[in-house]
């Protein structure tokens, strides 16, 4: 497995922490909380103070090789912390490729996918595709939500998979 | 006990060699009897102004010579006698060629540029070499025994041509005479960063390194260049495996947009800035 995660970037990026760091409270509301056949959601897994780990699923879609997107939130309020593998990519045994940046504050590109020549996972139900974990660091609420999303299959070269949907949500931070 | 003959053999290799003065290497047969030899050397054939007496041994470096001149050398044995009456044949050749610096030092993959080698010794007819299989110096010209123009190739040129690996490399002169001199690490290929956009088509992956080019190289991953599934367009580092060295090019520079020379978040679309 090959990651990159964190800091970096010329536009300035969220430093990299852990463990919480204030009274603050964090919770993540998913805009989607029955998501169909097709759906990339955000869900909450955890919240732990001011830290909110947020999956990022996909349901009931077939031949997922990868996704790209980048997710967004106001810098302001939130920050990016980490990130965890999650359950559908390593399908079969496999060791997934997570390429995770943060090019400036407020935005994480996010590229996961399977490795080499092999089909793709087939998520039946709800599955977990990656865990991004966040922190609230002032109270307010920040909107989670993707840009330039895409499920990839496994074709070569890689073509994007229609009719799915995305759904992000809100995270909300109070004292 | 007389010696009867001395015979030169050859040139071979030599490896270090003095800045400023050059050096010829030459080796001979060994003589029965001979307990030393003697090498002479001059300018002219015959006639040998200088000598050194070398033990015995079969082969030395003569240094100190003048650059981009002829210089005659050979060979006598001796013992405890005296010395051979008669010289080894003959051997004729400049000092070792010596590369100092080609200009520019290091190329992007993709360029195609005129090198300019300095040095030493360098004869008409003189070639040049890089031992780098995927950068290619053409049409040697030899503008004098200081300086040698190449055109020289970096690939990838065009789509789907191997890539030249990154790194430093060494340049070597050959003389007509086959005689060389090389210099390590004189010349650098470094990594075209345009070649990152590997899902370039339009919207907002555009130009843009995000997570389709990190896909798009995972489905090469661990490909090695002779294997069905290796793509040189994707092996940025040019080393034959695209592997993570690869993948961090891009990881590296996720998220960032194409200025024209390098990947900057500044030149993204509003809408992804």
């Amino acid at each position: 497995m090959v990651a990159a995660c964190g800091g970096g970037g010329d536009g300035g990026g969220d430093a990299v922490t852990s463990g919480p760091s204030s009274a603050l409270k964090a919770s993540f509301v998913a805009e989607q909380l029955s998501p169909g056949s097709g759906a990339i959601s955000m869900a909450q897994y955890t919240a732990v103070g001011d830290l909110v780990t947020v999956n990022i699923r996909v349901t009931d879609t077939n031949g997922v090789y990868g996704s790209a997107f980048d997710v967004i939130y106001n810098p302001a309020l939130v920050r990016y912390e980490d990130w965890a593998s999650g359950v559908l990519l390593e399908q079969g045994g496999q060791s997934p490729n997570y390429t995770i940046q943060v090019p400036q504050a407020g935005r994480v590109v996010v590229g996961a996918s399977r490795n080499g020549n092999v089909s793709g996972a087939n998520a039946v139900g709800t599955r977990v595709l990656v865990r991004l974990v966040f922190r609230g660091t002032a109270v307010g609420s920040s909107p989670i939500s993707f840009q330039a999303a895409s499920l990839i299959d496994d074709q070569f070269p890689p073509e994007e998979i229609t009719g799915t949907s995305w759904f992000g949500g809100t995270l909300n931070t109070i004292r | 006990m007389s010696i009867r003959r001395c015979v030169l053999a050859c040139i071979a290799l030599a490896i270090a060699w003095p800045a400023q003065a050059g050096s010829i290497h030459a080796r001979w047969d060994a003589v029965s009897g001979a307990t030393g030899y003697r090498v002479y050397y001059g300018r002219t054939a015959g006639q040998y102004s200088d000598s050194v007496n070398v033990g015995n041994t079969t082969s030395t470096v003569v240094n100190g010579l003048a650059d981009c001149t002829e210089w005659h050398l050979a060979v006598k044995a001796y013992n405890s006698v005296g010395e051979s009456p008669s010289f080894s044949n003959e051997i004729v050749g400049w000092a070792r060629p010596e590369v100092a610096q080609p200009s520019p030092k290091a190329a992007i993959q993709g360029s195609q540029l005129t090198l300019d080698i300095s040095g030493s010794n360098f004869q008409p007819g003189a070639d040049v070499e890089v031992d780098n299989p995927n950068v290619f110096f053409d049409s040697p010209t030899v503008l004098s025994c200081n300086q040698i123009q190449v055109a020289a190739t970096i690939e990838p040129t065009a789509a789907g041509v191997r890539p030249a690996e990154i790194g430093q490399f060494t340049v070597t002169v050959v003389n007509p005479d086959d005689v060389f001199g090389s210099k390590s690490g004189a010349f650098e290929v470094k990594v075209d960063p345009a070649r990152f956009d590997l899902d370039d088509r339009q919207g907002p992956s555009r130009e843009r390194l995000d997570g389709r080019d990190t896909i798009w190289l995972s489905h090469l991953f661990g490909n090695r260049e002779g294997d069905s599934g290796y793509y040189p367009d994707s092996d940025f580092n040019g080393d034959g495996w695209i592997d993570g060295e690869d993948l961090a090019y891009l990881a590296s520079n996720l998220g960032r947009c194409w200025d024209g020379a390098g990947w900057s978040v500044r030149v993204c679309p509003e809408m992804i800035q």
